[in-house]
């Protein structure tokens, strides 16, 4: 990096500027607001503001990492010391109970839900042959394990083994698509046997829960793959993997929400 | 991540551009932008509001076209825009420009994700005022209780759905942020028991943001789906209309706090300034903040008495909601002790902190006969809950933020604004708001009902009364306008303290420099030492505590 760019980037510090907030935050109003013209029928309108506020919000994204990553490769380079150390993990860690009573309101639902219905398990047909197969047990084993890898890569990383931990994340990585996969293909079965989210109350909640659930095991494996890509850029050192401390809590605490609907939902036993 | 660059404070101030304004992350551009954009949605709540005073002063009328359907957008849209978008934000701009300052920190501890927040508030208020634009305005009342915001037709409870969910992350990611803000970033010897107490209620109300929102998320996309995908979550055959109620208020009530704790935290900030006396109670009124924000998220369902719940859960709701009257009373004593035998000086935002005790205190009142199943059930759904609800989140929280607004425009933009037209201000809206809420007790007690587009004959008077209180508070909110333009346009420097304070951000310039502190300061001692013959608490700095009484009198500025 030549010393215009960098000076350039302390300027953009000094003025306390970032272009890339309001792109996503206005991105993400476009998209919703194209969910509205699709509603009203105003379908050109719709995909026009989704694609416009996807490409926005993805435009955004991308440049907030890339300041990001100039910023660590900085911090790196030049040896300086943390303010303020592991301030991502203590956000990470405020955020998390806010998880816990989004998905808390969920299973709150699911079981009211169930108080209330006399026919809340039956009455699915087919579906629950699957629902009994062995793709929640495939994805329970790669979720679990996926927590452990990751737990001897951040282990790793702090012993200054490198390829090790890249090897260990590279693997979680894996393990966390295959069950987004996993996940992919039981829905497709649900639904080949005429099982979803509004044949009965059952399923309503079952694909909200599992969804919800989804989503953020994807959104997890992306911030670990942004993380998986920033390790081959030297980002990451045993001094400094703050945001890897971050990510590795998010992961486990989506892996201990599956753990809760493997036992509720699929299993039964709560 | 942007600690750790070596950061040269020398710049001081510059003129910002609009590019510095739409694309800042320094915390006190956006507490500013949040302050301002949220004052233009009180404006248009306030709007709606005479609107719906205007249908209700006269019976059987379709007054300026206003029908019963209207009428039913318009309670929708004004409770929406007075709560997502005129308090809590306004609040968010108080935090975001006032916490970091009090604890001595440089900015937010995540200034883009802060930036981000703000951005989305936008984005929610435009999906949330979309329907003036697209046709369908969202007409199920602020709660959009099942089964009617799945069964109304048009695109109205989507525009709210989306909405309040767009409004609901930047909340959460706001509240992140001023937690790890408040628990990460203060300065040398900022020990919890030396916070400001209005950094103490932010955050207990960032807590409560974290906590309590994602029910309303969770209720809202449940909505979506009974509208979009042809469940049956709420309504229709299976459906649970209660399960909504439960989660709605779930996040409800913890809500309520949001809206008034940041008001108490700013009374508490005043009270001692301009009583020249310490805060009484310190740790009461900072453990009281807490301790509403624990109970709070265990009395939901008292507003659900006749909801046809078991009886078996009213009486423990009531009991815990009786409850909350303990640490809110706490408050109200320890500061009636800090006006006693304090020397105190009536300036603008003292004025407003005064109303605010007076008014809160009716609402608190009213809220304890509300918190009783058998009063409750008398007067559920009647105009006696309006008076409550307006005694503690207008005579409460908006007279919280005038004395907020009134006590830190100065620090804000530099200048000092008429105390003469804030005191104008403060009698016009007291007496206007006392006209149209006062009498709403009595319309309640004797059956008017509440989101009614109309009333008995027996109820013409009294209504009119109404109306004509809420156009002179209306009107009040005019000469804050014009004090505002004055105050740009002509008003006198304010200097770094005018209010001899002695918390952190009246010890740097009006406005703050954009690094805030060249060196972080060291605090010695609590922050409201006055009329002590204490030295310094702010190791080092010139400007500050030290102070007898009557140096408050050469220091304000008129």
């Amino acid at each position: 990096m030549s010393m215009a760019t960098e000076h350039a980037e302390e300027v953009q510090h000094h003025s306390h500027t970032s272009r890339w907030p309001i792109w996503i935050g206005l991105g993400i109003g476009a998209g919703m607001f194209g969910f509205l013209f699709f509603t009203k029928g105003y379908t050109p309108f719709g995909w026009t503001a989704v694609l416009a506020g996807a490409a926005s919000i993805i435009y955004g994204l991308f440049g907030w990492v890339r300041d990001m990553t100039r910023e660590d490769i900085h911090e790196i380079k030049h040896n300086v010391k943390e303010d303020f150390k592991n301030i991502g993990l203590t956000g990470m860690l405020v955020f998390i109970p806010s998880e816990i009573f989004l998905f808390g309101s969920l299973f709150a639902s699911y079981f009211a839900l169930r108080a209330h219905t006399p026919d809340f398990y039956t009455n699915h047909g087919e579906a629950m042959n699957v629902l009994a197969s062995i793709i929640p047990y495939f994805n329970t084993i790669c979720l679990v394990s996926s927590s452990f890898t990751l737990h001897f890569a951040e282990h790793f990383l702090k012993h200054g083994k490198q390829k090790t931990f890249q090897l260990l994340l590279g693997i979680t990585l894996v393990l966390g698509f295959l069950f987004v996969g996993g996940q992919a293909y039981e829905y497709l079965e649900f639904i080949k046997d005429g099982f979803t989210i509004k044949s009965s109350i059952y399923g309503s909640i079952f694909f909200s829960l599992t969804g919800l659930h989804g989503l953020h095991v994807t959104g997890g494996a992306l911030f670990l793959t942004y993380i998986f890509a920033g390790s081959f850029r030297s980002q990451l050192s045993k001094d400094k993997h703050s945001v890897l401390l971050a990510a590795s809590v998010y992961w486990h605490f989506v892996d201990v929400v599956w753990i809760f609907l493997m036992m509720i939902i699929y299993l039964r036993w709560i | 991540m942007q600690q750790g660059y070596a950061l040269d404070n020398s710049h001081g101030h510059h003129k910002l551009t609009w590019r510095d304004w739409i694309f800042t992350t320094n915390h006190k551009q956006i507490g500013i932008l949040y302050i301002g954009t949220a004052f233009f949605f009180f404006l248009v709540g306030g709007v709606l509001a005479l609107l719906m005073r205007v249908k209700l002063a006269a019976t059987g009328t379709d007054i300026l076209g206003i029908t019963s359907e209207k009428y039913n957008e318009l309670i929708t849209l004004h409770g929406t825009v007075m709560i997502f978008m005129w308090v809590m934000p306004v609040f968010s701009g108080f935090i975001n420009f006032i916490v970091p300052l009090m604890i001595g920190a440089k900015d937010m501890a995540f200034p883009r994700l802060n930036a981000l927040s703000y951005w989305l508030l936008i984005s929610g208020s435009l999906l949330m005022m979309s329907g003036f634009v697209l046709g369908g305005l969202p007409d199920a009342g602020w709660t959009m209780y099942a089964p009617w915001s799945i069964l109304s037709p048009g695109i109205g409870s989507d525009t709210w759905i989306l909405g309040v969910q767009v409004l609901g992350f930047s909340s959460i990611f706001g509240g992140v942020n001023f937690i790890v803000t408040i628990l990460r970033m203060r300065t040398t010897g900022m020990t919890f028991h030396r916070m400001p107490l209005f950094v103490w209620a932010s955050f207990v109300t960032a807590a409560l943001l974290v906590l309590a929102i994602p029910a309303l998320t969770v209720a809202v996309f449940l909505v979506m789906f009974d509208r979009h995908l042809g469940t049956t979550f709420f309504s229709g055959a299976g459906g649970d209309a209660l399960l909504y109620q439960n989660l709605f208020w779930f996040f409800g009530h913890p809500e309520v706090y949001i809206l008034i704790l940041p008001a108490f935290g700013i009374v508490s900030e005043i009270l001692p300034v301009f009583a020249r006396k310490p805060i009484f109670g310190y740790k009461a009124i900072a453990y009281s903040s807490a301790s509403i924000g624990a109970i709070g998220f265990f009395v939901w369902a008292h507003h659900m008495f006749t909801s046809g719940m078991p009886a078996s859960f009213r009486i423990p709701f009531m009991v815990s909601t009786m409850i909350v009257g303990v640490p809110t009373a706490v408050k109200i004593f320890n500061w009636t002790a800090t006006l006693w035998r304090g020397k105190l000086y009536f300036k603008a935002p003292m004025v407003w902190a005064l109303g605010f005790i007076t008014l809160f205190l009716i609402g608190g009142l009213s809220g304890i006969f509300l918190a009783s199943v058998p009063f409750d059930i008398h007067v559920q759904d009647t105009y006696f809950v309006v008076a409550h609800f307006h005694y503690v989140l207008f005579g409460g929280a908006i007279f919280g933020i005038f004395a907020g607004l009134y006590f830190w425009l100065p620090k804000m933009f530099g200048k000092m604004y008429s105390d003469r037209m804030a005191k104008a201000h403060f009698w016009l809206t007291f007496i206007g708001f006392n006209m149209t809420f006062f009498p709403m007790h009595q319309a309640g007690v004797l059956g008017m009902a509440r989101r009614y587009a109309d009333h008995g004959p027996e109820f013409s008077d009294i209504n009119l009364f109404m109306t004509i209180g809420a156009f002179v508070m209306g009107l009040a909110q005019l000469i804050f306008i014009w004090n505002m333009v004055w105050m740009f346009r002509k008003g006198p420097v304010a200097g770094d303290n005018p209010w001899n304070s002695k918390t952190l951000e009246w010890q740097l310039s009006s406005p703050p420099p954009a690094e805030n502190f060249e060196t972080p300061p060291v605090i010695t001692e609590g922050p409201y030492e006055y009329g002590l013959p204490y030295g310094p608490r702010v190791a080092g700095a010139a400007a500050g505590g030290g102070e007898q009484d009557h140096d408050f009198d050469r220091g304000i500025s008129r």
